[in-house]
């Protein structure tokens, strides 16, 4: 075997497995490509193992009067698969094309109808403009806005919605909107804008109008109508100025009780002084013993009224904001001592125990206002006297913290009285209130004792505390932070 | 002695027309699959049928080798394009 016969046996191999591969993949190519190309390449293929037999048969010299045949038909062949396949290109290309066009069509066709949905069914009116402003479409929503069917609404245009009693506004706005949406520079322009447009039946309403730019020659706006929404920002306004006018005379009334109040007290004060002066100068002179108990009336009854008049002043004070806290160095442990000796005289003759425990450690002098202090301690013990009926009362002064500068100091004022139950504890800090109204017929008071304190203590930057418990007693006590001296 | 048969010169003449319309077609050939494989079988087929009207002329034994390679190497070329479109390309 030369050469030459092994050349040919080797395509002759060749060719015969391409003819298995275009077999063998038969049906899965003609799902892709046309019969008529996979047939030509087939009889390709096969002319091609045919000749390469022809030619290693040539050699062996047994069908050499055949290979003139195959020889013209090879070319002829190849030229055939050649256009076959170049047809069939085409052919695929353009069904390709069509069946994309297709699938567009009814994208299209689908999105369409999508978008009509939306615009036929949004909750706002749209209206479609063209670069005239006159209406090429307007949805359901817009035609029932305006009173308009669809037909009218598409002959006309943005003026003949804007209304005629404000005519120069309206159309100035009309104007300047035009500029705008022409205004090519900025894209895409949004508009947002309150408007009233006019109905088909003469009357008015208010329109939140969304104006955008679409194309060119397209403009869309969004319509709300904003009626029911302008009314109510009309009635809250005018309720709005009622309630401010009714805040001034308010304000202007309260100003007047406190000042009538202040005046008052100021006038009351003095002659009640003079009473309860000259009680006491009565007191020494000799009275029978009628007469001294008398007079003992009168000065008890004196004093209290002064008590309750003074509550009135400190109170009206408050009220007016002029309650001024004047920090100034004081001796803490005398202060404490004083209110304790203040409320002593009452409290043992009341037949109650009263104690002071005072901290050793406490500063001697601390910077802050000696008279509020005085008389929220004053307030405390004279209220702890009032509402216990037997056993002892407590003053506690206490060091919690304290450095170069500051000092924090606990006060602590303690009865075995009648107590405050849960649910009142946080009232009685309230003007005019006391527990219950029982309390106030046995005690008396005008319910103000304890709010002076609260207001004082604020303004002092420290918050008083309740502890109580019904038929127990009560433990009020705070924090001061105070500067040293 | 010059022995050149009509059928060679007839085959080469057409083949040569093949030629001609790849030529022309040649931006819708690009868009066959393995468009290059193909081609190059083509070439290599065609260059044998030169070299069969050529053996005729001289160097026959040598050119004779030659002509029955191209048509071998046409056919192993042939396969692969085969291959890569009935087979590998099913396969991705």
């Amino acid at each position: 075997m030369n050469a030459v016969t092994i050349i040919d046996f080797i395509g002759l191999i060749a060719s015969i497995m391409a003819l298995i591969f275009i077999l063998n993949d038969r049906k899965k190519t003609l799902k892709h490509d046309s019969k008529m190309t996979l047939l030509i390449l087939l009889v390709l293929v096969i002319f091609f193992t045919f000749s390469n037999i022809l030619e290693w048969a040539a050699i062996t010299d047994q069908l050499d009067i055949y290979e003139d045949y195959f020889r013209v038909l090879e070319p002829i062949m190849w030229m055939f698969f050649l256009y076959v396949s170049l047809m069939n290109l085409q052919i695929k290309k353009r069904q390709e094309s069509e069946e994309s066009l297709r699938k567009s069509r009814e994208a299209l066709k689908k999105s369409e109808m999508r978008y009509k949905s939306y615009m036929e069914n949004a909750p706002v009116g749209i209206f479609i403009t063209d670069s005239s402003f006159c209406y090429v479409y307007a949805n359901t929503l817009a035609c029932q806005m305006t009173g308009y069917s669809k037909e009218d609404l598409l002959k006309m245009s943005i003026k003949d919605l804007l209304p005629m009693t404000i005519p120069i506004k309206a159309f100035n706005n009309f104007n300047t909107l035009e500029k705008r949406l022409h205004d090519t520079s900025k894209n895409p322009i949004l508009i947002q804008k309150e408007s009233i447009l006019k109905k088909k039946d003469g009357t008015e309403f208010y329109a939140l109008v969304r104006t955008v730019k679409l194309s060119e020659d397209t403009y869309m706006a969004f319509c709300l109508d904003i009626t029911k929404r302008k009314q109510m920002e009309s009635a809250l306004k005018s309720t709005n100025e009622q309630l401010e006018t009714g805040k001034k005379l308010a304000e202007a009334a309260n100003h007047a009780k406190s000042e009538f109040l202040a005046n008052m007290s100021h006038e009351l004060r003095t002659p009640l002084n003079g009473v309860l002066g000259f009680s006491h100068l009565l007191r020494d002179t000799e009275l029978t013993q009628e007469q001294r108990e008398y007079v003992e009336d009168v000065i008890f009854s004196s004093e209290n009224l002064l008590n309750i008049i003074e509550d009135i002043l400190d109170f009206s004070r408050i009220e007016a904001n002029a309650l001024e806290i004047d920090e100034v160095e004081t001796n803490l442990k005398q202060l404490v001592e004083n209110a304790y000796r203040i409320t002593k005289f009452k409290a043992e003759k009341k037949g109650l125990s009263i104690r002071i425990q005072m901290d050793e450690n406490l500063p001697e002098c601390v910077r802050t206002d000696p008279y509020h202090l005085s008389q929220v301690l004053v307030n405390l013990l004279s209220n702890t006297v009032k509402f216990t009926e037997s056993g002892r009362i407590s003053i506690r002064c206490q060091l919690l913290q304290s450095d170069k500068q500051k000092s924090i100091i606990k006060f602590e004022v303690q009865d075995t009285g009648i107590g405050i139950q849960k649910d009142m504890q946080g009232k009685v800090f309230e003007y005019f209130t006391q527990a219950d109204s029982s309390i106030t017929r046995k005690y008396g008071g005008t319910g103000l004792g304890l709010t002076i304190v609260d207001k004082i203590l604020k303004k002092m930057d420290s918050q008083i505390h309740l502890e109580s418990e019904p038929n127990h007693g009560s433990t009020f006590s705070f924090e001061l932070t105070v500067d040293n001296c | 002695m010059i022995i050149i048969q009509e059928s060679e010169i007839i085959k080469l003449l057409f083949g040569l027309g093949v030629l001609i319309y790849l030529y022309i077609n040649k931006k819708k050939i690009i868009e066959l699959p393995h468009y290059n494989l193909l081609f190059l079988a083509y070439i290599i087929v065609l260059t044998g049928w030169i070299l069969t009207v050529l053996e005729g002329i001289f160097y026959e034994q040598l050119l004779n080798l030659i002509e029955h390679t191209c048509n071998a190497v046409s056919s192993v070329i042939l396969c692969l394009w085969c291959y890569q479109v009935f087979i590998k390309d099913d396969r991705k």
